[in-house]
């Protein structure tokens, strides 16, 4: 409860105060003290979402502070506190829908949404908490954006539309929770979903990008500025610009039919090469057309020129299935067969402690998890973050430019390994990667690895922008394992039973991919190695093995292509 | 069923490729291509030959750059050096730039006299319906001289789109000659070609050792006994509120004893029930949490997981719409309680519908229901569609411990067996102990 404290106004419950709003001159009522007291340095708590008990949710909040993060009991009834009323699931906000079907829409534009997660079980309390949002354009989810979950409620997207083509497009908002007590029944997802109904908007720019290329290209003698202009007959400019916002380079021309392709060859206006990716991180730019017509662009970043001889590959998996009962222990068997394969095309690293080893630096096969159906197997805090640190010593190496993975995961995490962290120590792009988790696709993590998605490029695509083609799969949304069930084999009790076919889709793959036997590329292979397997009987289509996974970047590379120092450019 | 690995010896692999190159060298003819006929051995450059029983073939590359999968029966997939859709440099691009003098439709004429050279069919490949046609791309202000043809199932692409059916035909639009030919499909598969020679089949896979699972403790066999005799009143009652066809009541000249399993797993009573008729019951946390009927394509055998089972046992007439369907099982589930105590059961369920297969229909519908949008499963139901009956129930009580129900208590003295191995699958013995459980 709040009030005036001049006395003004009688109390009223704090809900009906915006988020964020100033209580200096309010006097609050705090239940966990039963005491009135100032507002002052008191906001309206913000929707942390988190299920960490009411205690995380009851209080006023100081300004900047630290909501805190108390046991988690979803089992306890609520106590009486203050709580923001949040209908279930997704919705953008009524605010930013008006604007965004008032006309056309241009330049960047705010679309702002709240969600909640009510659990089932009792109506009122929320899951998980919010870990991630993507903005999904005509069902896809937009490229180089992403949204701020530590900024102020309500959360919100800047949308740059100029990454859109001009005209119309169908908008939606997807959000991700963390629970997790959701990953152990057969799926390999710990975040949960939910996706707003999709508002229609018209967009129009003077200059739009949608075929930006973010990188420059491998070989750092070509930078591809590829533009749209609605001036059909017109003359351009492109300034150029370095990380200290130094004029760098001027490029010019003319576009009859509104199309801009432009190549920078990286020499600046003093005839410099500005090739050194250390003291030239990135490049910024402002295109100018028909005068006065300006736009910046986004950043384009500078890679180091750095390929190994010939790629390595890692090779890393959760400890998640291990109460689930597998036959013929392929689960692991095709990891080990992704290894195997990996070594005759620039060999693979991965990690087990050996026998009788007592010294532990962490381990990647397998990357330690704990389990919470098994929680008497207690798995530390210390050895996930010795086993994630580990996996990111492997990756951020130069040398790896090839990923496997299996396990849980979500739009912006493997495993326990966030995208953001994956971002901040891979420093190179990486040819292959395939997260064979829930929801990999949907996120950032094609980017973390330095390979754009969400769309697909052929190979004059990867020449006029220098860059390397390379490719990315993850699971659009969850990626079932397991059947529910319980088993008891050979005097073993296990939570469920793996159908064959799950480990048996990446044998197949394996068994297309590789040039020593099939030598079909990633897209075909693929495809085989699912047409191979019989239907998993009580399995929708969508559940069945493979059937998410979804190719971004260059869907017909070759399981060595473009693997060598040599192959690029 | 997963296939099994042969041992390639030498021997094995030149009796392969020996038995294909007839294919290549019928297939060059065919598609008129500029290699010197008949194609032999001596030609090959690399061979590598399929290890699997399930695939005998591999892949060919000619010396003069030229390769063919053979796989199936048939060449499979052919790329010429020249074939854009193999490149892998791309500083040969130039060398694909050239005239435009074959038009679309002469290149799917093309590709479809190619198809029908080999012997293909429409009703296999589908290619009397419209193609997609990527037509001659540009670069660098030039044509690239190629065409790419491609018959694709549009029931056949997965959720992530990528298409399991397709057939794909590279034609050079300068020539009109097909530089790269890919055919994926399940109904173009013919008989494997005789190899006199039979490798080892080992024994499957790489395998690598099991882990995990939890051990299950044994008790003294009276407990166990006692155990069993007071829960079959909840098993019957099981039967009565979920319709199953089980007769009722259900006594002990029903239950199949030498398959009776009663343990403790993390120190929680739970029992599997085989009854003579061979219908299924697990029982835990005080209550009935799974049910298989005999004839469910979920049963598993004693001591088994639930293995693949021939469809044309659940063959029969579809004669439960749906709605009728999901009505049904929201009523099992309500009478069972669930509904109350688990409210997500509420929220429409994933429904798999009874799947043609040929003439017949599988007629079994499967329903499961998750907690979330997506994300775990809590209950999953199969439903014979021909006589509206419970097949398969389950509940997933481990994760939902607010459905736990306190078991029948049973007032002899509980032993766990001593000196029991318990051979966990991982190789490792787990020696039972009896300390306090």
């Amino acid at each position: 409860m709040a009030m005036p404290a001049d006395g003004s106004g009688s109390a009223v419950p704090l809900v009906l105060y915006p988020p964020g709003f100033d209580l200096s001159n309010f006097i609050i009522f705090d239940p966990t003290t039963s005491q009135w007291v100032s507002g002052a340095g008191y906001s309206v708590a913000s929707t942390s979402l988190r299920a960490d008990g009411p205690g995380s949710l009851d209080g006023p909040v100081p300004l900047n502070g630290d909501s805190g993060s108390g046991g988690s009991d979803l089992t306890t009834a609520p106590e009486t506190g203050f709580y923001q009323v949040v209908q279930d699931g997704v919705q953008i906000l009524t605010s930013s829908i008006a604007r965004l079907t008032n006309g056309v829409v241009s330049g960047s534009v705010n679309i702002g949404f709240e969600a909640g997660y009510a659990d089932p079980n009792n109506g009122t309390n929320l899951i998980g908490t919010l870990s991630s949002a993507v903005l999904l354009v005509d069902g896809v989810k937009l490229a180089g954006d992403g949204s701020d979950l530590s900024a102020p409620t309500p959360w919100q997207f800047t949308m740059d539309t100029a990454y859109l083509p001009n005209g119309d497009h169908s908008v939606q908002v997807e959000v991700f929770w963390f629970d997790p007590n959701s990953s152990e029944d057969g799926t390999e997802t710990m975040f949960p979903s939910r996706i707003s109904d999709s508002v229609m908007i018209t967009v129009s720019n003077a200059v739009s990008y949608p075929q930006w290329e973010e990188d420059i290209g491998e070989a750092a003698t070509n930078a591809a500025y590829f533009l749209q202009t609605t001036c059909t007959n017109a003359d351009w400019a492109i300034d150029i610009y370095d990380v200290n916002t130094n004029f760098v380079q001027r490029l010019t021309g003319h576009t009859d039919d509104g199309t801009i392709e432009a190549y920078w060859n990286m020499v600046d206006a003093n005839g410099i090469a500005r090739t050194n990716a250390d003291t030239d991180p990135e490049f910024s730019s402002v295109v100018t057309v028909a005068d006065p017509i300006t736009k910046k662009t986004p950043p384009k970043k500078h890679p180091k020129n750095n390929w190994p001889d010939h790629g390595v590959w890692t090779v890393a998996y959760l400890d998640y299935f291990k109460h689930f009962y597998d036959a013929g222990g392929d689960m692991i068997g095709h990891i080990n067969d992704v290894a195997l394969t990996a070594q005759k095309y620039g060999g693979y690293w991965l990690y087990y402690p050996p026998t009788g080893s007592t010294n532990d630096i962490g381990q990647t096969y397998p990357l330690r998890f704990q389990n919470p159906l098994h929680t008497n197997e207690v798995v530390t805090a210390a050895q996930i973050g010795l086993d994630s640190a580990l996996l990111k010593s492997f990756l951020s190496n130069t040398n790896s430019r090839n990923f496997f993975y299996r396990g849980h995961g979500g739009p912006d995490q493997v495993g326990y390994i966030s995208s953001g962290d994956l971002a901040k120590v891979i420093k190179h792009r990486y040819r292959f990667v395939l997260l064979q988790a829930c929801n990999t696709a949907d996120g950032s993590l094609d980017h973390a690895f330095g390979i754009k998605g969400p769309g697909q490029y052929d190979l004059p695509y990867y020449q006029k922008s220098g860059v390397r083609p390379a490719a990315f799969m993850g699971n659009h949304g969850t990626s079932q394992f397991a059947n529910g069930g319980h088993t008891t084999i050979g005097g073993v009790d296990y939570d469920g039973v793996i159908p064959w076919q799950v480990p048996y889709l990446y044998y197949n793959f394996l068994f297309y991919w590789d040039t020593d036997l099939m030598g079909w590329d990633l897209f075909s292979s693929m495809g085989q190695a699912m047409l191979d397997l019989p239907t998993i009987d009580g399995w929708s289509s969508d559940n069945q093995p493979g059937q998410r996974l979804k190719i971004y970047g260059y869907p017909f590379l070759h399981i060595d292509e473009y693997n060598y120092r040599t192959s690029w450019p | 069923m997963p296939f099994a690995i042969l041992q390639v010896t030498a021997a094995y692999s030149n009796a392969v490729l020996v038995a294909i190159m007839p294919h290549i060298s019928d297939f060059s003819k065919a598609l008129d291509l500029p290699i010197p006929q008949p194609v032999t051995v001596a030609q090959v450059k690399q061979f590598g030959c399929s290890p699997r029983a399930d695939h005998v073939g591999g892949r060919v590359v000619l010396t003069n750059g030229y390769s063919f999968t053979f796989d199936l029966g048939a060449v499979v997939l052919y790329r010429s050096p020249h074939s854009y859709y193999s490149l892998q440099d791309p500083n040969q691009l130039p060398e694909f730039y050239g005239p435009v003098n074959v038009g679309k439709d002469e290149a799917v004429k093309i590709a479809r006299e190619a198809l029908k050279k080999l012997g293909y069919t429409d009703s296999e490949l589908h290619f009397n319906q419209p193609p997609k046609v990527t037509p001659p791309k540009r670069n660098e202000g030039k044509q690239i001289a190629r065409y790419f043809v491609e018959w694709i199932d549009t029931k056949q692409v997965s959720a992530g789109g990528i298409p399991l059916e397709r057939t794909a035909i590279e034609v050079d639009a300068s020539t009109g000659r097909i530089e790269m030919l890919g055919i994926q499909a399940k109904q173009s598969q013919r008989p494997d070609p005789k190899i006199g020679i039979h490798p080892t089949v080992l024994t499957a896979v790489p395998k690598s050792e099991l882990v995990g699972g939890t051990p299950v403790f044994r008790v003294n066999h009276d407990y166990a006994q006692a155990f069993l005799f007071a829960i079959m009143p909840q098993l019957s009652d099981f039967v009565e509120k979920s319709g199953a066809t089980v007769k009722i009541p259900i006594t002990t000249n029903d239950i199949d004893m030498e398959h009776y399993d009663f343990g403790l797993v993390a120190g929680n009573p739970r029992a599997c029930v085989y009854l003579k008729t061979k219908d299924r019951f697990w029982y835990e946390h005080g209550q009935v949490i799974e049910f298989n009927a005999s004839d469910a394509d979920n049963w598993p055998a004693p001591g088994r997981a639930s293995e693949d089972k021939p469809h044309d046992q659940f063959y029969g007439p579809v004669n439960m719409a749906p709605k009728e369907a999901v009505n049904l099982v929201r009523q099992i589930i309500n009478q069972l309680g669930y509904t109350r105590q688990i409210p997500q059961l509420k929220r429409e369920p994933e429904i798999v519908l009874p799947r043609k297969e040929g003439t017949n229909y599988f007629a079994r519908y499967f329903f499961n229901w998750w907690p979330t949008d997506e994300g775990v499963q809590n209950v999953s139901v199969e439903m014979d569609a021909t006589t509206k009956k419970l097949k398969s129930f389950y509940i997933n009580d481990r994760a939902n411990p607010q459905i736990w129900r306190d078991p029948p208590k049973i007032t002899l003295p509980l032993t766990v067996a001593t000196n029991v191995s318990t051979q966990n699958l991982s190789g490792r013995t787990t020696q039972n102990d009896n300390s306090g459980r």
